[in-house]
Parts: C-alpha cells; sequence; structure tokens
C-alpha cells in the first residue's frame, strides 16, 4: 500500500496558485525526497499530504485514508520547516506534550521519549529549557516530536537544516533503520546532494513536478552526473515546454 | 487526556515563566495595594477661611466633621489663601456682624468650585451657617439658641413620639404645621423676627422632634471608599490580567508555529480549547485565592459574605475572562491586534460595571459586558453576605458567557483545520 498518496492536488492560497496537478505517491518502507528550490510549493504539498492544508481539487491519502481526517493523522509524524517547540518548557516535557497528544499511552511515554531523545543525541540535554537549545539542537528535538509515537507515515520539511554532518549522518541512518521496519518517509530538502541518499525523488518547480524516480534513474534518463544538473535540465526543459504553450 | 496534556502544559510552561506568574499573582496584588492606598489616603478635611466671623459662628463651623476653619483679617488674605489653594472657600461677615445698626445681615462667600465636591459641602455648610446666623444677627444673644437648636429635641422632656399619646397634642405629626416646621435650626433665620426660636422652644415644647433611631442595613457601618470600590476594581483587574495572559499564550502558540504541529495530530478543535481552560482554571483558582484572601485580610475590604462565593465568582469571571481572551487572540491577527481590543472590549466594562451611578439605559447597556455581572455578584456577596439564592443569575450569565466564547473559539479554530 502507498504510505502517502497526492492526486492531482491543485492550490491556490490568497490570491496565488501554489500547487498546480501535483502528483505525489511514497511507498511504505521507503524514503522519498521532494526536492526544489524554496517557493517551489514543497512545504504547500507537505501540510496537503499531512492533513493542516486542504486541496482546491485532488485527494490526498495517507494509507488509504483520505486526509484531512484524525484517523489519518494518528498514522502521521510531522515535523514542520519552523522548529514549533514551546521554548518554556523543557526538551523531556516537550516531547511528552506532542506524544500525548499523539495519543501515546502513559505506561509507553516515557520509553518513547528516551527512544527519541537517544536517536537525534540529546539525553543529556534532555532537561534544560528549550529556549536554550541551539538552532541544531532545536531541529533535533524537533525530528525526535516527530517520531516519537513511532507513526508508519513520517513527513519531514527539511529536517537536517543547521545539523552538523557527523548528526546529520546519525540521523539519516536512522531514519533508514526506521524505513526499513516498514515506514514511509516524505523528507522535502533543497540539499542535492542529500536527495541522493532518498530511494526516491520527485522534483518540484514553480508548483509542478517536473520529475521523478531513483537518484540513479533520474541521472541516467538525463545523462548527467549528479541530482543537481538532472534539476537544471528538467528546469530548462519545462521552461521550454511552457514557452511552447504560452507561443 | 489531550485535554490534560494541554493543561499540564500550560501549567508546566508557567512554572518556568515566572515573569508571568508575576503578573497573574503579584501584579494584581500591587495594584490592589495602590487602590487601596489611594482611597484611604484620600484628604477628606475641607479647608475654610473666614473674614471677622463671630465666635459662636467659628465654633458652630467647627463642631462640624472635617472641617477647619482659619481666621483672616481681611478679605484680600482670605482671597489669597484660596488663590494658593490652602483653603476652598471663605466667608466674609466683617461688615455685617461689627455692624448692629444693620437690619439685614449680609455675608459674602466665595466658592472655588474646581475643588469640586469639597467645594460644594463649604459652600452648603457657609450657607446653612451664615443663614442660621442671620436670623439671630440683630441680637447678639440670639445666636446662642439658633446655633443650640440642633439639640432642641434632646433638651425638652417628653418630646418623643412615644410619649405624645398622653397630654400633647400639639406633638403629633398633622399639627407641627401651625408651630414650626423649620423648628431644626437651618431655615430658622429666613424670615422670621429675631425673637422667636428662643421662645419656640420655651413655650411649645417640642412638638415638631423625632425621636430617631437609626438601623443600619446587614450592620454595614463605616463604609469607605475603597469598601465601595474595592471588589469591583478587583474583579476587574482579576479580569484584565486573565485575559491577557492566556489571550498572549494562545497567540503564541499561532505564532511560534507549535499551533500548527498540534493540528497535525489527532487533537479535536474543543480539546485545544478546553485544555487551555482547564490549565489556565488551574492557575486562575490559586490566583483568586492569593488576591481574595489578601484584600480581605490584609487590605480589610468589606466582608460580609462566605469566601467560598468569592471565590467562585473569582473563578467564573476567570474562566470568562480566559475563553474571551482566546477567542480574541484567536480572531486577531498580532500581537499589536490583540493590544487594540484592550480599549475596545476591555476598558468599557470597567465604565459599566458599577464604579459609577448610571442612568437607567447606560446600565441596560452595562448588561453586555459579564464584568458587570462579576462586579454585581461580588459586591452582593462581600456587602450583603449574598447567597447562590441573590446571585444565580449572574452565574449563570457568566457561565453562559464563556460557554459562548468558548464556542465561538471552537468554531473559529476551522480557520487553521476544518476538521
Amino acid at each position: 500500500m502507498e504510505a502517502i498518496e497526492l492526486r492531482n492536488i491543485s492550490i491556490t492560497l490568497g490570491k496565488v496558485r501554489i500547487l498546480t496537478d501535483v502528483d505525489l505517491s511514497v511507498r511504505a518502507g521507503t524514503v522519498c525526497g521532494l526536492l526544489g528550490p524554496s517557493g517551489a510549493g514543497k512545504t504547500t504539498a507537505v501540510k496537503i499530504a499531512c492533513g493542516i492544508l486542504e486541496a482546491d481539487s485532488g485527494e490526498a491519502y495517507v494509507l488509504g485514508t483520505k486526509m484531512p481526517s484524525l484517523d489519518g493523522m494518528r498514522n502521521v509524524g510531522y515535523m514542520a520547516q519552523e522548529d514549533a517547540l514551546y521554548a518554556d518548557l523543557t526538551g523531556r516535557q516537550n516531547l511528552e506534550f506532542f506524544g500525548q497528544l499523539q495519543g501515546v499511552t502513559k505506561s509507553t511515554l516515557a520509553g518513547r521519549v528516551d527512544r527519541a531523545l537517544e536517536l537525534v543525541d540529546l539525553t543529556a540535554d534532555a532537561g534544560k529549557l528549550t529556549s536554550k537549545f541551539s538552532g541544531g539542537m532545536r531541529r533535533r528535538l524537533a525530528l525526535a516530536a516527530a517520531m516519537l509515537h513511532e507513526p508508519p507515515v513520517l513527513i519531514l520539511d527539511e529536517p537536517t537544516v543547521g545539523i552538523d554532518p557527523l548528526l546529520r549522518k546519525n540521523i539519516w541512518d536512522g531514519l533508514y533503520a526506521v524505513a526499513r521496519s516498514g515506514t514511509g518517509i516524505l523528507i522535502t530538502t533543497h540539499v542535492m546532494d542529500e536527495a541522493e541518499k532518498c530511494d526516491r525523488l520527485v522534483l518540484m518547480r514553480n508548483g509542478r513536478v517536473i520529475g521523478e524516480g531513483s537518484p540513479a534513474e533520474l541521472k541516467e534518463r538525463a545523462g548527467k552526473q549528479t541530482i543537481e544538473e538532472v534539476f537544471l535540465e528538467l528546469s530548462e526543459h519545462t521552461a521550454e515546454t511552457k514557452g511552447g504553450e504560452a507561443e | 487526556m489531550r485535554v490534560r496534556a494541554f493543561a499540564l502544559r500550560i501549567l508546566r510552561q508557567m512554572s518556568h515563566d515566572k515573569r508571568t506568574l508575576a503578573l497573574m499573582i503579584v501584579a494584581p496584588l500591587l495594584l490592589m495595594t495602590l487602590v487601596y492606598y489611594i482611597f484611604e489616603g484620600t484628604n477628606d478635611e475641607i479647608s475654610i477661611g473666614a473674614v471677622g466671623a463671630p465666635q459662636q459662628f467659628i465654633e458652630a463651623v467647627e463642631s462640624e466633621n472635617d472641617v477647619t476653619l482659619t481666621t483672616y483679617e481681611s478679605r484680600a488674605d482670605a482671597q489669597q489663601a484660596l488663590t494658593d489653594g490652602a483653603v476652598v472657600a471663605y466667608i466674609d461677615i466683617a461688615l455685617t456682624a461689627d455692624d448692629a445698626e444693620l437690619e439685614a445681615p449680609r455675608a459674602y462667600i466665595m466658592v472655588d468650585a474646581a475643588a469640586g465636591s469639597k467645594a460644594q459641602a463649604a459652600e452648603k455648610l457657609l450657607r446653612s451657617a451664615a443663614e442660621t446666623m442671620g436670623g439671630g444677627a440683630g441680637l447678639p444673644s440670639a445666636i446662642q439658641p439658633s446655633s443650640n437648636s440642633l439639640d432642641m429635641g434632646g433638651n425638652q422632656p417628653s418630646s418623643n413620639l412615644a410619649d405624645t399619646s398622653d397630654s400633647q397634642p400639639s406633638s403629633n405629626l398633622p399639627d407641627t404645621s401651625d408651630s414650626r416646621p423649620s423648628g431644626n435650626s437651618l431655615d430658622m433665620g429666613s424670615g422670621q423676627p429675631s425673637s422667636n426660636s428662643l421662645d419656640t422652644s420655651k413655650n411649645q415644647p417640642s412638638s415638631n422632634s423625632f425621636d430617631v433611631s437609626v438601623d443600619y442595613y446587614k450592620g454595614i457601618k463605616n463604609f469607605t471608599s475603597f469598601d465601595m470600590f474595592g471588589p469591583t476594581l478587583m474583579s476587574f483587574i482579576v479580569f484584565f490580567f486573565v485575559f491577557l495572559v492566556a489571550g498572549m499564550a494562545f497567540l503564541k502558540e499561532r505564532k511560534s508555529g507549535t499551533l500548527e504541529k498540534v493540528i497535525s495530530t489527532p487533537v479535536r478543535r474543543w480539546e485545544i480549547v478546553a485544555g487551555y481552560i482547564l490549565g489556565f482554571g488551574a492557575i486562575t483558582i490559586v490566583q483568586s485565592v492569593i488576591i481574595n484572601v489578601y484584600i480581605i485580610t490584609v487590605l480589610g475590604v468589606i466582608m460580609n459574605g462566605s469566601l467560598g462565593y468569592v471565590l467562585l465568582i473569582t473563578l467564573l469571571e476567570a474562566i470568562c475572562a480566559l475563553s474571551l481572551g482566546m477567542l480574541l487572540s484567536t480572531a486577531a491577527g498580532s500581537e499589536f491586534q490583540m493590544m487594540q481590543f484592550i480599549p475596545i472590549i476591555i476598558l468599557p466594562q470597567l465604565f459599566f460595571s458599577g464604579l459609577f451611578d448610571l442612568s437607567e439605559g447606560w446600565l441596560i447597556f452595562g448588561r453586555i459586558f459579564p464584568l458587570t455581572y462579576a462586579a454585581e455578584a461580588m459586591n452582593k456577596i462581600m456587602y450583603y453576605d449574598g447567597g447562590i439564592g441573590d446571585m444565580w443569575i449572574d452565574v449563570v450569565v457568566l457561565l453562559g458567557f464563556s460557554a459562548l466564547f468558548a464556542a465561538l473559539n471552537v468554531l473559529l479554530l476551522k480557520r487553521y483545520r476544518r476538521i
């Protein structure tokens, strides 16, 4: 079953068209990267996937449940682009709160919190107020908050911004471990070399999907050495066809 | 479960945020203390100047409470004192009292009306004293009885109403008209020949005096300005701070992005609102106990009723304030807009909450504000020992307002997530 499926999604926010006919699917047990520059519509797409936003047209499903729905939300762990943390709570208290909202039972909460803190290497700092955390620490805590209830679907919006390379590698290892246990992971990024680590990639530009496939497939199809070159190639291509349409 | 998670989170946040906690608990205490000293420290002393007043006049005026009389040599001196603000009014009777040949004695009174109620009181006092004096001005001796006339009833034997039945027909109320309806000092001088006041009391014993007995409703005596305004101001201060703190907390939730994270979980909208009410409700219980106990025991505000009811009303009012604060912060776009609600929504409540004597129409208008009901109930309890039977309407209305605000908030949160 597809962990996440967006079908033909279009949305206008304010008066600006953000997404046009976006199709996207994430298979359970895989890591799918949503790659595109700032303003491509990545964040809007993932918000629709996790049920915070609703599309004007098209449908969004999580594990076969049409979003938005509370049942669907139970299965999603979402990490927002901004660190959604309470500065006047400690790291542990933040995790406990979000765990309770996600419905983690009292008996398992403490163990889950410990494990999540360990994954992001914050065990020693769990008792500090998050207002005292560095940017990277906050990012890691937000990631822990998303994974705490061990959801079958993870949606992570730019999760590794500001995290040092060694720790970033650990986090990716952790994410793969989670994925191999059956979790479907959708991860947005604008860092090209991070995209190489994904099982599958969806390339976005100006609210449209301009290409998809595994990193190897994408490079081979375009005859390029790096994902960055592939992205440039596809961008020019769509710009041409768009230009063609306009004429 | 989720409602409790919100409440626990709010309590934990508050325990780390000493400044906000102080705003909710210490600030109201400081304000009420300030209010106390402002009202208790009010100078009730009325300063009056007099030029050429006879001794009897001076004694008569000074026998009034809270009046100090200063004598001046000339009207110019008195005028200077008034200009300097040393006296709020002065009387010049130098011309008249010394000049025994003048048939109609005259006194000149100057009043500084901008001194407010004190000036009014001074004018009234001087006027009546002067008129009293005027009645006996021709005969120096006649002054005496008129200044004593207030004591008339007390001096005369058998002037009591209870005694009237046996002998004195003239002591009946209908009969008083023929004698001297105004036998008590104030009007005496107005047109009467100067000799009669003394004679009256001798010849017609007492026909027109009552045995007055005074009772104080609910035993309230010594009602101070702080008693008058304290309970209402306390209600307002609690309302204001809870409104502010809860509204800001909810706004911060939105601004920091945590609301988005919250609504990505399977939480229901009503659970968010209920969680906030539970969390802040718990804090306001602590707050209202501290504030109420403080103003009752330390500041000694009038308290004839039960502390339990006072706490109940404070709590209901606080819940109302916090649901209103949350509702407005959901509607507000920014902290600044939240601030803009204060002069529009909060301050007018103070004016209509019973601090001022309003006309009927404005009283009805005041009925749209929750604070009106809270202050009303608070007065009923603290003044008159009101019970639930006296204030159940206020309780119901406060609960109704809270429910209305909370329900509107749950609806308005649809802005952020439809389900």
